[in-house]
């Protein structure tokens, strides 16, 4: 499927920003099974610097430097992608999560190292005795690595409570995991604090999906939102995302835009900025399918 | 004189006559209390060689010259602050820098043998870093385990995949001599080369203490690698004119004297991260007089806290990450170095040195166990006693110690749980046997004693290569064995010792601070810098203003002139500034002099206790802006122990004499400032800070020595008298008038006169001077220099009778106005300046977009 993709973020602030440092992550990474046509973005005020870059893992940063004296900062990104993802290998037929753990011991491919790397806890996914005690549920022994991560999948979609009241950007994982609830960004979390308290590689991916309007109703402008879901290494076979706030696989409805080892790394927009007293922020996303819904 | 060879001479100290008695003091039982390899004493007992020269001038000394030596040595340490802590009572031993009278003698032929070992650990410690930040083949070949490494959080993956990138510009290792005498490696600082000032501090204490001895054994200089190493850096920036700085965290760190230090020795700017800015992709300073280029940024930050938004640290400088990656500056060490401080490296040093470089490892680990699998573990508990954990990411500094854990210490409940938190966290944890150390001669209760000891060693990158201090920081140990570099318990200086003298060497330090004070003339001044100066003036004037006030009092007392020091006039001239309402104050009845005066001293936040604190902190951040004398002038007034003593009568000659002292030492401190300070912005805004002090000191004397309960101020009244002597006028009075203190002259003197540096008029006229000669940003006055020239044409204007005349009500209505019209006036002027000239620290703000909230809407068919 081919999509045009409109992503606006608008910050308005209580005082002038004198100064401001920002890095985005704004535009769809090129991949296996996507690819990114083409994009734009557009920054007002007019950024003194723009310097396109790669981060760490791959996905496109964009560091700017607004060096005069501004009161609003909008980013409207636009990109036309393309995609057409392998359908996931058959879940009985991948490795058992044992043998996953154990070709990690000796990473001797870059592509296994990048799959290691991915294991380790971090600050926001930490290894926490709960979760690891609920992904032993659905991690028995000798089960096939994908049809646990995809009862795991179903489980927290079942468990969990989509509720964007009871959380925020910064909700640590543990207490998202307590409270069995919270958003797209928490329920990705607190799959990544699964895998990793088993010590499987799995990473953060963050995106769009396109929404479907309701029977009979138009698709509203701005309705969809920027999204997250997990990727999780099954083996040979490499990466399967899976969508834990909608209990699907990821198939070609979900644009990725980058990935990494939780949020902090594929924030969209962050920024440091020197004044601004209160700010607001408001974010608008369009997802639109080209050859029609 | 002869030498006498040890066994000898320490068989001269059992009793055996004819040899020199001195010697033998020194080295009494040396011998039998060593245990393995000394470094003086060989195996049967002989004085090693090297040494020779160096005792013969230590026994030349005498008793009385080595007590001399120490007082000295330990006065330099004082005077230099060489502390780790900078606010810390300079009375608690354990924050202060004990240095041993002896040095650590070491042979050049043996020197150039653990260099090479260091120089070729340099480049592997650079190799390593350009591995596992690229195409990570220790990783992928199976030498190194890989979550130590990736999983660190010293990881910065924002450094990765970068061309041509340096990563190591300075370099420290910690090494040890072991009982059988072999070196081994304890630790490597590839963040940032830890205490590297403090070696300096050291070897000038040490050879002012000795000058002769220093010669006499042919030790070689330090100023050649620091030379070399501004070459080094200098020319890493393609360009003459660019330039360095050093960024600290600032005195709150405990190794901030050695950034200070440091960064004067080597000639460059000390800023911390509020100083810095990045625009257009390049790194800039922000001065009096706008934005200035850095070049070359040497980093005594931690890696993780350069830059907001590409490291996992809130502090720093943003956008500097990306002016790394865009080659705008250079960060010396690269911000992800500190990945290297990992001791996960220990046991696969060798492997990964022929890997690598395709060489034998010249200078090895002291046995290391990484924690990260089931088997290391298990291993581990079966040797449990013997071993010390150590985390990963231990940094070891000299003022705060990486924590190890003796599992000996160990409660069984303690235990239990360490053992529990390693099965999941072994990974960031190593285990290792304490290194048996060998020993060094320490001098302490007038004779040297064996003393084990580690060395920190410093090297710097010379281009590909690498060049050695030849020097550094000896730690001696508590204990025979360390599994680390020893802290706590004392350093010396390392002495490379030369079969001849070396070629004559000026040391940087000689030329440098030598006769000019401030090296940065004119507006590239910092903001911070600027700031700090004026307080330092405002402080210095303040604790004088102060010390006169409770001087005048203490000395009516003891002079038994009672009438002239009743409780009520010490109540108002020593209240707090804020507290000075037009109500009299309230005279506590018993309250005495004494005790009015011991709270002056010592209790609360306006005592002149607190006052000094305050000088002293602010001489602290500006030290590299004072000269050398100003700096130990105010440092020799802080360390007087009197302003602390809580047990001395106040009421005493003792009181006196430290109050005397202490005006003496900021006279003195005015007078350097008067006579070595370069006329730059410097000097005017320290200048600034006294003129706007003593101008509303004054005004608040005459304010409170002139209204409540004194109305009549007639001829001769002890108010006037006290009055003059506060505004150190006294003299000037008697000279020009030659008759009691009369209100309308007494005035005239003390506020008018714009000929006596001790009046209000005089200071608001340099004031107006400095303002004046300040940057602006337009043709314009400044709104500073309009306010103080309404000031100051206000008090021009003043007829002198008027400020006498008194209203029905008593009142003397002009000189009330004047005097509370400058108390308003004063400190909005202060105000005014620090908000144009030091506006630099706007706090920055962190932002991140909305979380991802996406979730599908209900879908038709889902």
């Amino acid at each position: 499927m081919i999509f045009d993709v409109r992503h606006k973020t608008s910050y308005s602030y209580g005082s002038p920003v004198s100064v401001a440092y920002h890095l985005l992550r704004v535009e769809p990474r090129d991949m296996p099974g996507q690819q990114r046509l083409k994009g734009e973005v557009v920054i007002t005020p007019q950024p003194q610097r723009r310097l396109p870059d790669q981060d760490y893992f791959g996905n496109h940063t964009l560091f700017l430097t607004i060096e005069r004296q501004h009161g609003e900062f909008v980013v409207e990104a636009s990109s036309r992608v393309e995609v057409n993802r392998r359908p996931p290998p058959a879940a009985a037929a991948t490795p058992s999560w044992e043998t996953v753990l154990d070709s990690l011991e000796q990473p001797d491919r870059p592509a296994l190292l990048a799959a290691v790397e991915q294991s380790y806890p971090t600050p926001r996914t930490p290894i926490l005795p709960e979760c690891l005690a609920y992904a032993r549920e659905s991690f028995t022994p000798g089960r096939p690595i994908l049809d646990a991560a995809l009862e795991l999948n179903h489980r927290i979609f079942e468990d969990f409570r989509y509720d964007p009241g009871a959380t925020h950007t910064h909700t640590p994982t543990a207490q998202a995991f307590a409270m069995r609830r919270g958003v797209c960004q928490d329920f990705t979390h607190v799959a990544l604090a699964c895998f990793h308290s088993l010590g499987l590689p799995a990473r953060y991916v963050s995106g769009y999906l396109m929404t479907r309007p309701p029977p009979g109703k138009e698709r509203l402008v701005g309705a969809d939102a920027s999204h997250a879901w997990v990727s999780v290494w099954v083996g040979p076979e490499g990466w399967v995302d899976l969508d834990p706030t909608n209990d699907v696989v990821v198939g070609d409805h979900h644009v990725t835009l980058a990935y990494g080892r939780d949020y902090s790394d594929v924030a969209p927009v962050s920024g440091i900025i020197y004044g601004g007293g209160r700010h607001k922020i408001a974010v608008a996303v369009d997802v639109i399918p080209l050859n029609g819904p | 004189m002869s030498f006498s060879p040890a066994n000898e001479a320490l068989s001269a100290a059992a009793g055996q006559p004819g040899l020199d008695a001195d010697l033998g003091a020194v080295l009494e039982g040396y011998a039998a209390e060593r245990g393995g390899y000394d470094e003086m004493v060989d195996a049967r007992g002989q004085i090693r060689p090297h040494w020779r020269a160096f005792l013969d001038g230590f026994a030349t000394l005498g008793a009385d010259g080595r007590q001399a030596a120490l007082d000295s040595t330990s006065r330099h340490v004082r005077e230099s602050g060489i502390a780790f802590n900078v606010y810390a009572d300079p009375d608690d031993r354990r924050h202060t820098w004990r240095l041993d009278l002896a040095p650590l003698l070491l042979t050049d032929g043996e020197w150039a043998r653990i260099s090479a070992g260091l120089r070729q650990r340099a480049r592997l410690m650079e190799a390593a870093l350009g591995d596992l930040y690229g195409p990570k083949r220790l990783l992928t070949e199976g030498i190194l385990p890989a979550r130590p490494f990736l999983g660190a959080a010293e990881f910065v993956h924002a450094e990765a995949g970068l061309a041509n990138h340096r990563f190591l510009h300075t370099y420290a290792c910690d090494i040890a001599r072991t009982r059988a005498g072999n070196w081994v490696v304890l630790g490597d600082q590839t963040d940032t080369d830890i205490g590297a000032g403090y070696v300096i501090a050291s070897r000038v204490a040490l050879s002012h203490g000795m000058p002769g001895l220093f010669r006499a054994t042919h030790a070689r200089r330090l100023a050649g690698f620091y030379r070399a190493m501004q070459e080094a850096l200098q020319a890493q920036l393609r360009k003459d004119d660019g330039r360095i700085a050093v960024l600290s965290p600032g005195p709150e760190d405990p190794c901030y004297f050695s950034h200070a230090y440091l960064a004067r020795y080597l000639g460059y700017t000390l800023t911390e991260a509020a100083d810095l800015t990045v625009r257009d992709g390049h790194l800039y300073l922000k001065t009096l007089d706008g934005l200035q280029r850095i070049d070359l940024l040497l980093r005594r930050v931690g890696g993780a806290g350069i830059d907001p938004l590409f490291t996992t640290g809130r502090s720093g400088v943003a956008g500097l990450m990306q002016a790394i990656r865009s080659e705008g500056v250079i960060v010396a060490n690269g911000p992800g170095a500190a990945l290297m401080q990992n001791r996960a490296l220990a046991p696969w040093s060798e492997a990964a040195a022929r890997l690598l470089l395709d060489e034998d490892l010249l200078l090895g680990d002291a046995p290391c166990h990484w924690l990260g699998t089931e088997e290391a573990l298990e291993q581990a508990m079966a040797e449990w006693p013997d071993l010390r954990l150590m985390p990963l990411r231990g940094r070891n500094d000299p003022g705060a110690p990486v924590g190890t854990i003796d599992p000996r210490s160990l409660s069984r409940q303690e235990h239990q749980s360490l053992v529990r938190s390693l099965a999941m966290d072994g990974w960031s944890n190593v285990a290792v046997p304490p290194v048996d150390l060998a020993t060094a001669p320490s001098f302490e209760n007038g004779r040297l004693q064996p003393r084990p000891f580690a060395i920190r060693c410093y090297l710097t990158r010379i281009g590909d290569d690498w060049n050695v201090l030849p020097g550094g920081l000896v730690r001696m140990a508590g204990a025979p064995a360390a599994p680390a570099l020893p802290n706590g318990f004392g350093s010396k200086d390392l002495w490379i010792t030369g079969s001849v003298p070396e070629m004559h060497q000026l040391s940087l330090l000689r030329a440098s601070i030598g006769a000019v004070h401030l090296r940065r003339t004119g507006a590239d001044l910092l903001s911070r810098t600027a700031d700090n100066l004026f307080w330092l003036g405002r402080y210095a004037e303040r604790a004088e203003g102060r010390m006169r006030v409770l001087r005048s009092l203490l000395s009516r007392v003891l002079e038994d002139r009672h009438d002239e020091a009743e409780p009520a006039l010490a109540e108002r001239l020593l209240a707090p500034p804020d507290v000075d309402g037009e109500a009299p104050p309230v005279v506590d009845p018993t309250a005495d002099i004494a005790s009015q005066a011991g709270k002056a001293l010592l209790v609360g936040p306006y005592a002149l206790k607190a006052s000094l604190d305050h000088l002293h902190r602010t001489a602290t951040l500006v030290r590299d802006q004072i000269s050398h004398d100003a700096w130990r002038i105010l440092s020799g007034l802080w360390l007087e122990r009197g302003w602390r003593d809580e047990k001395r009568p106040v009421l005493s000659r003792a009181t006196l004499e430290l109050l005397d002292g202490g005006i003496r030492s900021l006279n003195a401190f005015a007078g350097t400032e008067a006579e070595n300070m370069t006329r730059n912005f410097a000097w005017r805004f320290l200048e600034l800070g006294r003129r706007i002090e003593r101008a509303a000191e004054m005004a608040l004397l005459i304010k409170r020595l002139t209204r409540h309960g004194q109305p009549a101020l007639e001829e001769g009244d002890h108010a006037l008298r006290l009055l003059l002597e506060l505004g150190d006028s006294f003299m000037t009075y008697r000279s020009r008038y030659l008759m009691t203190p009369l209100l309308i002259p007494v005035l005239d003197l003390l506020v008018l006169d714009e000929t006596n540096p001790r009046s209000i008029a005089y200071q608001l006229v340099q004031i107006e001077a400095h303002l004046a000669a300040l940057p602006s940003e337009g043709p314009h006055r400044t709104a500073e220099h309009r306010m103080i020239l309404k000031i100051l044409t206000g008090l021009r204007l003043v007829e002198v009778g008027e400020l006498a005349r008194q209203g029905a009500d008593r009142r003397r209505p002009v000189l009330d106005g004047l005097v509370d019209g400058l108390l308003v006036d004063l400190p909005a002027l202060s105000d005014l300046v620090m908000h144009s000239h030091f506006a630099h620290a706007e706090m920055p703000v962190s932002i991140l977009a909305m979380s991802m909230q996406g979730r599908s809407l209900p879908a038709a068919g889902a």
